[in-house]
């Protein structure tokens, strides 16, 4: 249990780095 | 301050001073891919490219980059954290260390996967050998690498001319490896051998000392931990003491080595960056931006250290530097090395991303303690980790250009890039992240019980030791104040977020930076075209990151370091919670 909650913790941190860099994407494009 | 303390910091100087050149230039052979090698080399790495499935002759884009970066790194943290979580059934484990609970096997996982090395756990009492060198070694030379890959590939979008690519982030990390970073640890780990450095496997020795008690000696795989613990800017010690235990550390030579590879690539990466835009003086001026702070930051604390503590005036305390002893603030630093090397040493550890320790920073003099957290906190731009000094310094540098163009009107350029509005957003997103954690999570962790319940003091000191883990944390130095008990579930879950966005939530604009520089034509020079390898530029640069610096933490500083100074000179001191 703690262990999923541990790697689900991560993967949402990866998640979040990559809608990061669309947004950053985005910026560089505009 | 003693003239032995001297002549260690000038023989630093110059040893560091004179491997910039030989080792810039080969890191910049190395990543062009102009140097030969023997045939078996090649054919080694052209076997890892294939067994990875990877086109080494097939550039890649900033997002392309960023990604793949990111994911590796994702799945090396995975690993790590299984590894410990399962380090008990497997070998290698003399000693029969059990499972590493949870929280902290994911704050250790982020810790080294960001070359932070922030480390909540002793690792003589806490880790298999297994897991010291498959897990924490294996990913002290990833993350070196992956920094330099980084830096290298924002140094392409400055060199290139109307490119859409910045590098390979596979090729690049393979190259950094296998050829630069390997070939020094392997030298450097024989020869901390051959001055008494442990590298063994054989479990701990059950000793009976002179007084007939019984002692375990902790042992293992040291030296080859050791020396790519202070190359990566990594930092994690194999034992709880870092370099300040004996085992680590044996002798004054050895601490000048070490101190040396902490700085062996950031500062060599500055004649690479000369080397690569094709303007060797370019490369200069920043070094010398870098060893201008570094040694306005070494002196202020080498004065504080030398001096005798004042709290301890009155009392029967002998504080004068004489044969017997080196002077001075004593407490927590290592009989050994005394007053200067402990300064110099904890100087590099913060002004670096290492945060390896030969004394407890902990108990430096209040100002001391501001400027190893101030070294942090301005990005660890002075010279840095291998990789995110030179990026970090970079950062800064476009920055400043961006003001100077504003102050007398013109488009900012460097190196002949136009530096665009989206150039500086991207550079203001980076140099920003880092202080949202520096700050805002000591702002949460000062009011909350769990944040508290890990002080050993109260008042400024303690609200240091809380500024200061964090500092570590986001800036990825993983050097500790000490006195606080940070294996929590608070502190272990936050410390990771503060390191894992500290590497990564930089990264990625540093990339995009490249992408968008490398897309662009250059221009060339024109009267109006502000010098940047001159001392003025230089000046305005160092004016730059002090000032941001000095305006980002001012206040957080205040409430610590500062006001403890001043309540220390008015004899006020605090009781243990």
């Amino acid at each position: 249990m703690a262990d999923a909650l541990m790697i689900g913790i991560l993967s949402a941190a990866c998640a979040f780095v990559a809608l990061y860099v669309r947004a950053c994407t985005q910026i560089s494009d505009s | 301050m003693t003239w032995q303390g001297g002549l260690q910091i000038a023989t630093f100087a110059v040893l560091l001073t004179a491997a910039v050149r030989p080792l810039g230039a080969y890191i910049a052979g190395v990543v062009e891919g102009r140097l030969k090698w023997p045939q078996a080399l090649l054919a080694f790495e052209r076997g890892l490219y294939r067994l990875a499935g990877v086109d080494p002759t097939e550039e890649q884009g900033w997002t392309q980059y960023a990604v793949a970066l990111v994911c590796f790194h994702f799945f090396g943290i995975v690993l790590l954290y299984g590894l410990q979580r399962v380090q008990g059934l497997l070998p290698l484990n003399p000693q029969q260390m059990g499972a590493v609970t949870s929280d902290l096997a994911l704050n250790t996982a982020v810790s080294f996967a960001t070359n932070t090395s922030w480390q909540s756990y002793a690792g003589e009492t806490t880790l298999s050998y297994l897991s010291q060198m498959a897990g924490l070694t294996v990913q002290s030379f990833l993350s070196a690498a992956t920094g330099i890959a980084v830096a290298l590939a924002l140094v392409r979008g400055f060199a290139r001319r109307t490119s859409k690519t910045i590098g390979n982030f596979w090729v690049d990390l393979t190259r950094i490896t296998l050829y630069v970073l390997l070939p020094i640890c392997i030298v450097a780990s024989l020869f901390l051998v051959v001055q008494g450095v442990p590298q063994t496997l054989g479990g701990y020795v059950d000793a009976t000392t002179l007084e007939g008690a019984h002692q375990v000696l902790a042992r293992g795989p040291v030296a080859s931990q050791e020396a790519i613990k202070l190359l990566s800017g990594d930092g994690g010690g194999f034992f709880n003491a870092n370099s300040a235990h004996p085992y680590e550390n044996p002798n004054a030579l050895t601490g000048l080595v070490e101190m040396l590879l902490i700085f062996l690539l950031g500062a060599p990466l500055t004649y690479t960056f000369g080397r690569m835009v094709g303007d060797q003086r370019q490369g200069w001026a920043l070094y010398a931006a870098m060893a201008v702070m570094f040694l306005a930051g070494l002196a202020i604390v080498y004065w504080n250290e030398a001096r005798p503590n004042p709290a301890l005036a009155g009392l029967p305390v002998d504080q004068a530097a004489g044969p017997a002893q080196a002077g001075g603030n004593m407490e927590g630093k290592e009989v050994r090395f005394g007053v200067g090397q402990s300064a110099l040493f904890a100087n590099l550890s913060t002004a670096s991303s290492d945060g390896a320790v030969n004394s407890m920073h902990d108990s430096f003099m209040p100002l001391s303690g501001l400027v190893l957290m101030g070294n942090m906190m301005l990005d660890e731009v002075i010279v840095g980790g291998p990789g995110s000094g030179l990026f970090g310094m970079l950062l800064f540098v476009i920055v400043t250009v961006f003001v100077a163009g504003l102050m007398i009107g013109r488009t900012p350029e460097y190196l002949g890039n136009k530096i665009g509005a989206n150039e500086v957003k991207m550079a203001m997103l980076a140099l920003l992240v880092p202080p949202l954690f520096i700050l805002g999570m000591p702002a949460i962790a000062t009011v909350l019980p769990a944040g508290l319940a890990g002080l050993n003091n109260t008042g400024p000191h303690g609200f240091s030791e809380i500024l200061y883990a964090y500092t570590s944390g986001a800036a990825t130095n993983g050097s500790a104040f000490a006195g606080l008990n940070a294996n929590s579930l608070f502190y272990n879950l936050t410390l990771a977020a503060a390191m894992f966005a500290g590497r990564f939530l930089v990264i990625v604009p540093v990339l995009c930076i490249a992408g968008l520089l490398v897309a662009k034509g250059r221009v060339p020079p024109a009267m109006g075209t502000l010098p940047t390898h001159g001392p003025l530029f230089v000046a305005v640069l160092i004016g730059t990151v002090v000032i941001v610096g000095g305006l980002t933490f001012f206040p957080a500083l205040a409430l610590g370091p500062i006001v403890e100074h001043f309540a220390m000179a008015k004899g006020v001191l605090y009781a243990s919670p």
